[in-house]
C-alpha cells in the first residue's frame, strides 16, 4: 500500500502501488493532451479534484483503492482530449508580448508575427522612430507594456490570430 | 407556407443512449451528439448554477452520455471565451467546488444554437421533397 495525494484534496489517498501508477500515468496523458498553458494545467487539475472526488466516495463507502477499482474509475472518466482544435479559444490580442526570442519585453516580435515582417527589421525601425519622436514611442511603448497580454511563442500567437480569421470567414 | 408537418417532434436529444440501434448506427449519433455538447452544457446551466460532476450527471440523466475527460476541456474553453463564469463555493465533503452559471454571451449563443438546431431538424425533414 502506498497513498497520492491529488488536487484540492486535502489528505493522501491509500491505495495500491499499482492504481498510484495508473492514476499518474492517465494524468500523465491529460497534460500531454491538454498542452503546456494555464488553462491546459488548470483543466488538468480540475480532473485530477474530480477524481478525487470519486476516489474519496470509494473510500467513504469503505472501499479500497486498487488496480480493478482505479481501471473502472478511469474508464469512466474516459480519456482527456484537447477540444482546441474544433474552436481554438483565445482570441488572439492586437498587441502581446512573446516570451519566446525577446530582446527586451517581447512586444516588438509580436507586432512582427502578425505583420508578418522580419523583426530585426522592426526594431531597427522602432527604435530609429524612438530617437526621432522625442521620445513619444518610447512613452507608446511602455504604455502598451501595461496592456498587452503575454504569449509564448510566435507559434502559439500565429495559431491564434490563424484562428481567427477562420472564426470571421465562418 | 404551411408545410403541414407534425407539431412535435421527438428531440435529438432522446436518441441514442440505448442498443436500439446497431453499433455502427451508434457511432454515427455518437458523433453528431459530439457537436451538440457544447449548446447542452450550456442548457444544463441556463437556470442552475452547477459544478462539473453535477452537469456531467445531469447529462446522463437525459440520455447525453459523456465522460469527464471531454466534459472538463469544454468547460475549461467555455470559461475562456466567457460563455460560463464560475463561483468557488465549499463543498460538504471534499474541497471547494467551481460552480458554474452561463453569462449574457453564453445565453445569446445558446439561443443561436437552438435556433439553428430546430432550423437543422426541420431542413432534414423537409429536403429534397417536391413542392
Amino acid at each position: 500500500m502506498t497513498d497520492l495525494a491529488l488536487a484540492g484534496h486535502g489528505g493522501a489517498f491509500p491505495m495500491s502501488a499499482e492504481a498510484r501508477a495508473l492514476i499518474l500515468e492517465y494524468l500523465e496523458r491529460a497534460r500531454t493532451a491538454m498542452g503546456a498553458s494555464p488553462a491546459g494545467d488548470e483543466t488538468v487539475r480540475d480532473v485530477e479534484a474530480a477524481i478525487g472526488d470519486q476516489l474519496r466516495r470509494i473510500l467513504d463507502d469503505g472501499g479500497q483503492i486498487d488496480r480493478d477499482v482505479t481501471t473502472r474509475v478511469l474508464e469512466q472518466f474516459g480519456p482527456v482530449s484537447s477540444d482546441e482544435e474544433a474552436a481554438p479559444a483565445a482570441r488572439a490580442p492586437f498587441l502581446c508580448r512573446i516570451v519566446e526570442g525577446k530582446q527586451i519585453s517581447g512586444l516588438c516580435l509580436g507586432l512582427a508575427t502578425r505583420a508578418d515582417v522580419r523583426v530585426d527589421w522592426l526594431r531597427s525601425i522602432a527604435v530609429i522612430l524612438g530617437l526621432f519622436s522625442g521620445g513619444l514611442l518610447v512613452v507608446a511603448y511602455l504604455v502598451a507594456l501595461l496592456f498587452a497580454p503575454r504569449m509564448r511563442t510566435t507559434g502559439e500567437y500565429r495559431r491564434a490570430i490563424e484562428a481567427d480569421r477562420r472564426r470571421e470567414q465562418r | 407556407m404551411d408545410a403541414g408537418g407534425p407539431e412535435a417532434k421527438p428531440s435529438l436529444l432522446v436518441l441514442g443512449t440505448g442498443l436500439q440501434y446497431g453499433t455502427d448506427m451508434e457511432a454515427k449519433l455518437a458523433a453528431l451528439r459530439r457537436g451538440m455538447l457544447e449548446p447542452a452544457v450550456l442548457a444544463v446551466v441556463e437556470h442552475e448554477q452547477r459544478y462539473a460532476a453535477e452537469i456531467a450527471e445531469t447529462l446522463r440523466a437525459s440520455g447525453f452520455p459523456v465522460q469527464d475527460g471531454t466534459l472538463h476541456p469544454l468547460i475549461s474553453r467555455l470559461r475562456r471565451e466567457g460563455l460560463v463564469t464560475h463561483e468557488w463555493r465549499e463543498s460538504p465533503t471534499g474541497p471547494p467546488r467551481k460552480y458554474l452559471a452561463i453569462s449574457d454571451l453564453g445565453r445569446r449563443e445558446l439561443e443561436a444554437f437552438r435556433t439553428y438546431i430546430h432550423t437543422l431538424a426541420t431542413t432534414l425533414d423537409s429536403i429534397g421533397r417536391r413542392p
